[in-house]
């Protein structure tokens, strides 16, 4: 059971959050303008690093915000 | 007590400085490529190789339920072939690798999840897969200590049933491969971990490993959990998201589940092993880890949704849970194929459901590194299919969601 | 009080367990292996026991030694499996969630020390119904007995149970681990006979009138002051066989001379308890002095201290091939797996103890390999002639003992389970006759 610190509710279990994958990902500004592979890559390809990865978290069962955060999924640590 | 393997297995050598072939991760996956290089295209200069042991990854971490009722025409014929490579395996690898068609039982608890079922049993027969629909009053008499109450929080309101399904054990089966590829000439060599891959004007010429630099003619990856890493170690991006699964067993029991029965709705899915343990497996952790570990809260969540389905297991023990990384493709079907650099090949995205294509995934992916391109099975499993949309939607068809 | 083994009534005494009072009263046997049906005994004194598992009621695998005696108990020995069956069951099956400053587990003289030391809310854990701790809440202090840490999870997270039906999940700034060393025993021909035991059970047990003799290799064996005689592996004498049949009646030493007994107290050294630590990823070393594997490394918040660390335990010299008929030289009890089929996986080509465990199914037991897993890597690694540590470990997993499936899934049973969710208007639809369909939410 994950400890996660939601930014504006302090810590809390990990069965209060849902998971939102890679954090950053931003929509294309033009999504018409995208050829096929780049269309591609921004539906179906994330980040899978082992090690440091910027992720988004949502607080469901509390304040509902959505926030990043940073954890290492070699340890399942978060870093400041 | 004795488990009857046999007197010999492999080798342990020394790596060469290079080979025709190697192949990075001797999982069931990778050795299964290896054994079917050999054998069915003459092809022995091979290095499987492992950066911890034989099978230890999630060969070793699965619940070993084999079948091939999916839905899609692509994935029917990939997972038949397999199945049928199950079905003649003890006898080609010489190794009984306790492939038991005990059936498989996918139960159904809503109307959704009927009409999902019996469309998955016309697809199938159609494509030449065996395919039974259950009622509720059928899987009593299948499997009696399933909970067909109407009553029930989720209750049955059928199943399919896949009779030529069932389970084998992953030792003999992991074992039985790494033993006939050794025997066939090919070198297994464990504890020698991947730390890069030598690109040359756009094709992969060597691999680094912690045992020195090991030239490659063809390079082929199948290395579940770490796909991504090692694929970006030649700068190739795969479009997967590592995730712990979680399994469970239990203590020995005298018999009580004769089948393999799932039920994608409560999340169970179950069998007991020949030795008498019950052998469970979990939903995955939501969050993208490396650490073979999950969280205990899901585990707990699975064992409240097998007592709803089996109140036999009431006083069934826990002995022993742990976690393997599943390497999961946005449509839950795999990558099989070419990369953009040359003479790199990879095997990944089996999500949850490898265990069961083990030789058919060997088999296919062996003829792609021998002829440099795809067969016809895995043709649609390419990485192009991300762009061009031709996905292969198997969520439905998964064990778990994913 | 009166109690049931095997068909047989027997006199009960408060606090004691149903191994202890079949020891007491002489039942040295009683048991029979899973594979092969050799008879066997109580062995251990707590959860590394490996052969007295019985059945209660609908209850499987339960340890005899870690069952407490209530009059009226029926047990029946099992051979290795247990049966299920359904059975109403009053039990109420319940969870708590709490927090703490230092979580202490294990409530040995390192624990306790570990607890008083503790700053903030304390929580000790202790799997006995004893300990030297009471509960004092207005030091902050709460001590759970009968109670074991099953499991150490991510973000200091702990899962342990109290009398297999209440589920503590526990999340602690710092865990001490003080978990203890469990004793090991010694590979020689016929050593699974019935009255060898481990001689940290043996002195514990009333043995009545039991010749015992000792086996040892090193120094944590004093306390059998009437021991007929005690071999000293140090001293280079090898116990190599025993005699008898349905239970022990002597040993055979080395130079060919027997001695008879019933009990044969055995030490082949000490295995600090390190499961939780490796639950959470923490690594170990093997430490030749003691002969054992020790933590190493740091995990974030955990300490282990006392003799899971290895502190205070016996130099050993460890006796890890005795020769003689290697089918009956038995390094795992409970799964019945040999000396000569370990031999066979070498011979095969295995190099590791993942895989050695596989073949021959050594620690994949309900004891986890307590007992077993060291000896066997031990065995191998001299076989191979490598140094220990090359043959790499096994991890741990949870759980450290079996828990029961009712007892993990607690109350979330059948409504539950999940509580199904109605619209404001289902009364009203229900009362006008609508028809539902089931769309599984």
């Amino acid at each position: 059971m994950l400890q996660i610190t939601c930014p504006w509710c302090g810590p809390r279990d990990e069965t209060e959050f849902s998971y939102g994958g890679q954090a950053g990902v931003a929509y294309p500004k033009q999504p018409s303008a995208l050829s096929d592979e780049q269309w591609g890559t921004f539906v179906f390809f994330r980040e899978n690093p082992k090690g440091r990865f910027a992720e988004r978290w949502v607080h469901a069962q509390g304040c509902r915000r959505w926030f990043d955060a940073i954890r290492d999924t070699a340890t399942n640590d978060f870093l400041p | 007590m004795r488990e009857g393997h046999p007197d010999f297995l492999w080798r342990n050598p020394e790596p060469k400085s290079s080979y025709e072939v190697v192949i990075v991760g001797a999982g069931g996956h990778g050795l299964a490529t290896a054994y079917y290089l050999a054998k069915n295209h003459g092809i022995t200069d091979i290095a499987v190789i492992e950066k911890g042991w034989i099978g230890g990854g999630n060969a070793t971490r699965n619940t070993t339920v084999v079948r091939s009722n999916y839905l899609w025409d692509e994935s029917a014929a990939i997972y038949e072939h397999s199945l049928k490579l199950w079905e003649g395996l003890s006898e080609d690898l010489d190794y009984n690798v306790l492939y038991d068609p005990r059936g498989v039982l996918n139960l159904a608890h809503s109307l959704g999840d009927v009409r999902e079922g019996q469309r998955r049993v016309n697809a199938n027969r159609l494509n030449g897969v065996d395919a039974e629909w259950l009622d509720p009053d059928d899987v009593n008499e299948f499997c009696p200590i399933v909970n067909v109450s109407p009553d029930a929080r989720y209750p049955v309101l059928g199943a399919t049933l896949q009779r030529r399904g069932g389970i084998a054990r992953h030792e003999p089966v992991v074992w039985g491969f790494a033993r006939a590829a050794d025997a066939l000439g090919v070198d297994i060599i464990q504890g020698c971990e991947v730390t890069g891959i030598e690109v040359e004007g756009g094709r992969a010429v060597a691999v680094k490993t912690t045992q020195g630099r090991i030239a490659a003619g063809r390079i082929g990856l199948v290395a579940a959990g770490h796909s991504s890493v090692l694929a970006k170690y030649a700068g190739v991006e795969l479009p997967i998201q590592s995730h712990p699964l979680q399994a469970l067993v239990s203590d020995l029991y005298e018999q009580v589940l004769d089948t393999v029965v799932m039920s994608n709705a409560v999340h169970v899915y179950v069998s007991q092993a020949h030795k008498g343990e019950l052998v469970m497996g979990a939903g995955i952790d939501a969050y993208n880890s490396y650490t073979q570990r999950g969280s205990n809260h899901v585990i707990e969540h699975q064992l409240s949704a097998a007592l709803e389905l089996f109140p036999i297991f009431a006083q069934a023990r826990v002995l022993r849970t742990w976690g393997g990384i599943v390497d999961v493709c946005p449509d839950a079907s795999p990558i099989i194929g070419a990369t953009p650099v040359e003479g790199l090949f990879v095997n990944c995205g089996w999500g949850t459901g490898g265990f069961k294509a083990t030789p058919g995934s060997g088999w296919v992916f062996a003829w792609t590194l021998a002829h440099g391109k795809a067969h016809t099975l895995n043709e649609p499993f390419s990485l192009e299919r991300f762009t061009t949309g031709a996905l292969i939607d198997e969520h439905g068809a998964a064990a778990v969601a994913h | 009080m009166r109690f049931t083994f095997a068909g047989t009534e027997y006199e009960g005494r408060d606090g004691e367990t149903l191994a202890a009072a079949l020891v007491r009263h002489g039942v040295r046997g009683g048991f029979a292996s899973i594979g092969l049906g050799r008879p066997r005994g109580v062995f251990g004194w707590a959860d590394e026991e490996p052969n007295a598992l019985v059945q209660i009621g609908p209850k499987p695998l339960q340890r005899a030694t870690l069952v407490e005696l209530t009059d009226g108990l029926v047990a029946e020995p099992l051979k290795g499996k247990g049966r299920i069956f359904e059975a109403s069951d009053d039990t109420w099956y319940d969870a708590r969630y709490v927090h703490c400053e230092t979580l202490v587990i294990g409530g040995g003289a390192a624990g306790v020390a570990a607890a008083e030391a503790g700053g903030g809310r304390v929580i000790v854990l202790e799997a006995s119904p004893h300990s030297a701790l009471t509960s004092d809440s207005t030091q902050g202090l709460r001590v759970l007995t009968r109670t074991t840490a099953v499991g150490l999870y991510d973000g200091n997270y702990v899962v342990a149970v109290e009398r297999d039906r209440r589920v503590w999940h526990i999340r602690a700034k710092r865990i001490v681990i003080a978990t203890g060393a469990v004793e090991r025993p010694i590979a020689f021909p016929n050593n699974d006979r019935p009255g060898v035991m481990l001689a940290s059970a043996a002195c514990r047990y009333d043995l009545g009138g039991a010749r015992v003799v000792v086996y040892t290799t090193n120094d944590s064996t004093l306390a059998f002051p009437d021991a007929v005689a005690t071999v000293d592996a140090r001293s280079g004498r090898r116990v190599v066989d025993t005699l008898g049949a349905e239970r022990l009646e002597g040993v055979v030493l080395d130079d060919g001379s027997t001695i008879a007994c019933d009990v044969l107290a055995v030490s082949g050294g000490w295995n600090p308890s390190l499961n939780l630590w490796s639950h959470r990823g923490g690594k170990v070393q093997w430490d030749d002095k003691i002969a054992a594997f020790i933590p190493t490394g740091e995990l974030d918040g955990v300490e282990v201290v006392g003799s899971a660390a290895g502190a205070g335990l016996p130099d050993v010299s460890p006796v890890w091939l005795t020769g003689g008929d290697e089918t009956v030289t038995f390094l795992d009890l409970e799964r019945d797996a040999d000396l000569a089929e370990l031999r066979r996986g070498i011979g095969a080509g295995l190099r590791r103890a993942e895989h050695l465990k596989r073949f021959t199914l050594i620690g994949t037991a309900s004891d986890q390999g307590k007992t077993s897993g060291v000896i066997a890597m031990g065995a191998a690694a001299e076989i191979i002639g490598v140094p220990l540590a090359d043959l790499g470990t096994s991890s741990f997993r949870p759980p450290f003992v079996p828990v029961s499936f009712s007892t993990l899934a607690g109350r979330n049973r059948g409504e539950l389970f999940d509580p199904k969710r109605e619209t404001p208007m289902h009364a009203w639809h229900v009362a006008h006759g609508a028809i539902f369909e089931d769309v599984g939410q």
